[in-house]
């Protein structure tokens, strides 16, 4: 028994070992500038592009998060106000001013405006929340920072390994989910969304080539997939760190001239840094040569919370897959699941009402109640029709009407896909089971084929 | 084996990027072909321009010349029953010229603050579902129309087709003269001055209609100016380089936000709402779109059939052979189906009745049917369409996604 034991505690005390060693803490402090630099510039071109007014004025009404229903909009200018506190947050995390106030100030402030309404939700929001969090936790204030120039808090050089990893490995779980998002039929055997994103994207000369040359949509698929799949393991080994990392660069320099997807691209390229050699930085400022010997660094571990935080980001984007049905068509479990650019889905839903009085349905627009972003967006997810029809039904009822029932003429084209619907036309929404457990109340996903792709002279 | 890996990763990585870029640089054909699909979507845009929106743009133009014709005539013997009908007749051409536009509201048509380069010159030539009819009856009373240069700056709702229709039409809404659209706290009443408009009603209608129809047709002009010339906005979809629409597909993305006129005006406004299949809070009746004229099926037919026009590029180069090049040759043709089907029923139903509520009460299922037929386009405009194309819902030009 003692013989099968020791091994294992081995093999304990040297990861132990190994978590706690010390490390040069340039990549990481260099993170957190860039970080906070490109928060602080995400927050004020968010003002700027009067997206505030757009994506929180206007609308009267917000789809809600389960258990976040009471999150609620600030008025208008609450709302800017909000996203200036969040700017400087995000400046004075860069500059590592009252680092951990600041870190705390903008994680909270950032996922508070993003869970407003879920029509908002981006998966590199979510990113920006989860690295925020990390920021909150780890002492990224340490050294390249005003709060140790001037003595708040004690100046280190180093950092214990494991704080390195806690980034890897959340890094690391984007692109493997990612990539387990992309190994679908459609992705992988059909080319598609990808197919119908390079057409309408052909003014660029490849792209042009690409979009009338099946065979090279389908390889561009693959090679997303396996760029994402690969480019993590890839970053580990020290031999090919250089050449994966510039083509991570490459690949997301190429998505952001292609798509609309904002930070995300530069998000994704400045948090891959922490795959780097952990003194990368120095190459540039501050070169000192740290290797030869490392002062012991004191630091909180905090296990159990970051050991909770891993297994969470590793098992949760899962969960699409424990519903019946295809997730891409369903979307149950499609949020906080690293789910990127994976498919090209448009619905149209509208309302019909029925209650004690009326002989025939009511019909009610979706556009009577949402912007036109709310209405695309709404479309496509089951839950979020039902968040709706609920609210139809409350004001019926607050009109005074009684027996209230609300149905829904649900289509979806996903993929290129002939129109399909989406739910039972029959069935009342109100009466729907729980959205967050189940996806029978979902109609199958359509077993026709995606667009296809055309080949051209 | 790291050098293997390394190897293959980056080839997928500039595969990726480049799209095999190696091959387009070796071939005999190695300049970069742009010619193809996104030449394709230049001629289809520039097509539609050409060949539907200008010419339906020309169409009302002369149309509108036609009623301010009629106008004038009209005011110089507003008693002559013979001048009001024709200058009726005029309105209603020029309306079913305009109503196929309505579709079109691409560029300088469209609003300044939804659409790329709009300039509000709609709202100009007709403004519903902004009406105020309470408003025209004051102009009546006040006679700025006397000024056209002042009248000018009026809210477009008070001198444009809608105005027109209700100066023209105003013996359909009441039976009296005496009567008006505004409330009997209105100062035009309380203070008695609509008793005093009322001996020259006629004539003081006739004015109104000849200023208001010289202001349709100069507005109508100045649109058709806008897109014609050698720096007309027609260039903006024919030229590669033109100056609003960074590619062909935003000038696509453009004409096909237009189309969703179908969807909230059309379908919604003109069919659900007088059917009650919706039901709106308050000003329903106000904003109902001709109460006074008869013509609010025939409208419904010349959308539809603004709707085909730019879907079929004039029957040139349109939508559908965008979809048939893309091998979606049954959404094409489901859609032409669909497109088709409800014009023939709107046509029937304004043969047979006279207005939109006449057919209410002796055909509603026919009603019924004809807003079935156009969810029918609308499903697919709003699914499989924008999908197999790559297009945006109106008004979601900025933000990011992911």
């Amino acid at each position: 028994m003692e013989t099968a034991q020791k091994p294992l505690a081995d093999l304990r005390a040297r990861w132990i070992a190994s978590a706690q060693a010390p490390q040069d803490a340039a990549a990481l402090y260099a993170f957190r500038v860039l970080f906070g630099g490109l928060m602080c510039a995400s927050a004020l071109r968010f003002v700027a592009n009067g997206w505030v007014e757009r994506f929180f004025a206007r609308p009267t009404f917000f789809f809600k998060y389960d258990g976040f229903s009471w999150v609620t909009v600030l008025p208008p200018n609450g709302m800017v106000a909000l996203f200036l506190v969040m700017a400087a947050a995000a400046l004075c995390v860069a500059l590592g001013f009252y680092y951990r106030v600041a870190a705390f100030t903008f994680f909270f402030a950032f996922t508070y405006v993003e869970l407003i309404d879920v029509t908002n939700y981006l998966n590199h929001y979510y990113l920006v929340s989860v690295l925020a969090f990390l920021c909150c936790l780890l002492p990224l204030h340490r050294g390249w920072s005003l709060d140790a120039r001037s003595g708040r808090v004690e100046k280190s050089d180093v950092l214990p390994a494991w704080m390195t990893w806690v980034f890897r490995f959340q890094i690391a779980c984007v692109y493997t989910h990612a990539a387990l998002a992309k190994c679908t039929a459609d992705w992988l055997l059909h080319g598609q969304p990808l197919g119908v994103w390079t057409a309408s994207r052909a003014e660029l000369p490849i792209v042009s080539w690409v979009a009338r040359t099946p065979w090279a949509v389908l390889a561009m698929s693959w090679a997303g997939f396996l760029h994402d799949l690969l480019i993590a393991p890839l970053l580990l080994l020290p031999r090919v760190r250089g050449l994966a990392y510039a083509a991570l660069v490459t690949f997301h320099l190429a998505t952001a001239f292609l798509f609309t997807i904002g930070m995300f691209p530069f998000i994704m390229i400045l948090s891959a840094t922490v795959f780097l050699a952990p003194g990368w930085p120095r190459r540039f400022v501050d070169a000192r040569d740290l290797s030869e010997e490392l002062p012991a660094v004191r630091t909180r571990a905090w296990v159990p919370l970051l050991l909770t935080f891993c297994l969470f980001q590793a098992l949760f984007p899962l969960r699409a897959h424990l519903y019946p049905g295809h997730w891409l068509w369903h979307e149950q479990g499609m949020r906080f699941s690293w789910r990127v650019l994976c498919r090209e889905k448009n619905g149209s839903v509208s309302y019909r009402a029925r209650y004690a009085g009326r002989d025939h349905e009511r019909l009610i627009s979706a556009n009577q109640y949402l912007s036109d972003h709310q209405e695309r967006e709404m479309a496509g997810q089951p839950d979020l029709i039902v968040q709706l029809a609920e609210h139809i039904a409350a004001e019926l009822r607050a009109e005074g009407h009684e027996d209230v029932s609300v149905r829904a003429d649900a289509f979806v084209s996903l993929n290129g896909r002939p129109a399909a619907r989406l739910l039972d036309r029959d069935r009342d929404l109100l009466q729907v089971p729980s959205p967050l457990f189940d996806s029978s109340w979902i109609l199958p996903a359509p077993t026709s084929s995606p667009a296809p792709l055309v080949a051209r002279p | 084996m790291t050098r293997s890996i390394s190897l293959f990763v980056g080839l997928c990585s500039v595969l990726a990027l480049t799209g095999c870029g190696d091959d387009d640089a070796g071939g005999s054909d190695a300049a970069p072909d742009t010619t193809d699909i996104q030449g394709d979507r230049r001629a289809v845009v520039a097509s539609i321009a050409e060949n539907a929106i200008l010419p339906a743009m020309q169409d009302f133009a002369r149309a509108a010349a036609g009623l301010a014709t009629a106008a004038e005539t009209f005011s110089d013997t507003p008693t002559d029953d013979a001048a009001r009908g024709a200058v009726q007749m005029r309105w209603v051409a020029a309306n079913r010229a305009w109503q196929r536009v309505e579709m079109m509201q691409v560029g300088p048509a469209g609003r300044l603050d939804l659409t790329m380069a709009g300039e509000d010159r709609r709202d100009a030539i007709y403004s519903w579902p902004t009406v105020n009819r309470c408003r025209v009856d004051q102009e009546l009373v006040e006679q700025a129309y006397l000024d056209p240069a002042a009248f000018a700056s009026e809210a477009p709702n008070v001198r444009g087709l809608d105005a027109l229709e209700y100066l023209l039409f105003r013996d359909n809404v009441f039976a009296e003269a005496t009567q008006n659209s505004c409330s009997d706290m209105s100062r035009i009443n309380t203070d008695g001055l609509w008793t005093e408009v009322v001996p020259v009603l006629l004539e003081r209608r006739a004015a109104y209609a000849k200023t208001a129809a010289q202001m349709v047709q100069d507005d109508a002009d100045a649109l058709v100016a806008r897109w014609e010339g050698a720096d007309g906005f027609l260039l903006e979809f024919t030229t590669e380089d033109g100056s609003v629409y960074r590619s062909a597909q935003e000038g696509l993305n453009a004409i096909s936000d237009a189309l969703f006129y179908l969807d909230k005006e059309t379908k919604d406004m003109k069919i659900a709402d007088p059917a009650g299949l919706r039901e709106c809070a308050s000003g329903c009746e106000e904003g109902r779109e001709f109460s006074a004229a008869p013509a609010s099926l025939g409208s419904v037919a010349q959308n539809l059939r603004g709707f085909r026009a730019v879907f079929t590029g004039g029957d040139e180069l349109g939508f559908d052979d965008l979809l048939d090049m893309l091998d979606q040759d049954a959404l094409r043709a489901e859609m032409l189906t669909d497109i088709d089907d409800a014009i023939a029923r709107a046509d029937l139903l304004a043969s047979n009745h006279e207005t939109l509520a006449t057919a209410l009460e002796s055909d509603r299922d026919g009603v019924l049917a004809l807003h079935a037929d156009i969810v029918r386009i609308t499903t697919n405009l709003k699914t499989q369409f924008l999908t197999v194309l790559d297009l945006e819902l109106p008004d979601r030009a900025e933000g990011d996604d992911d």
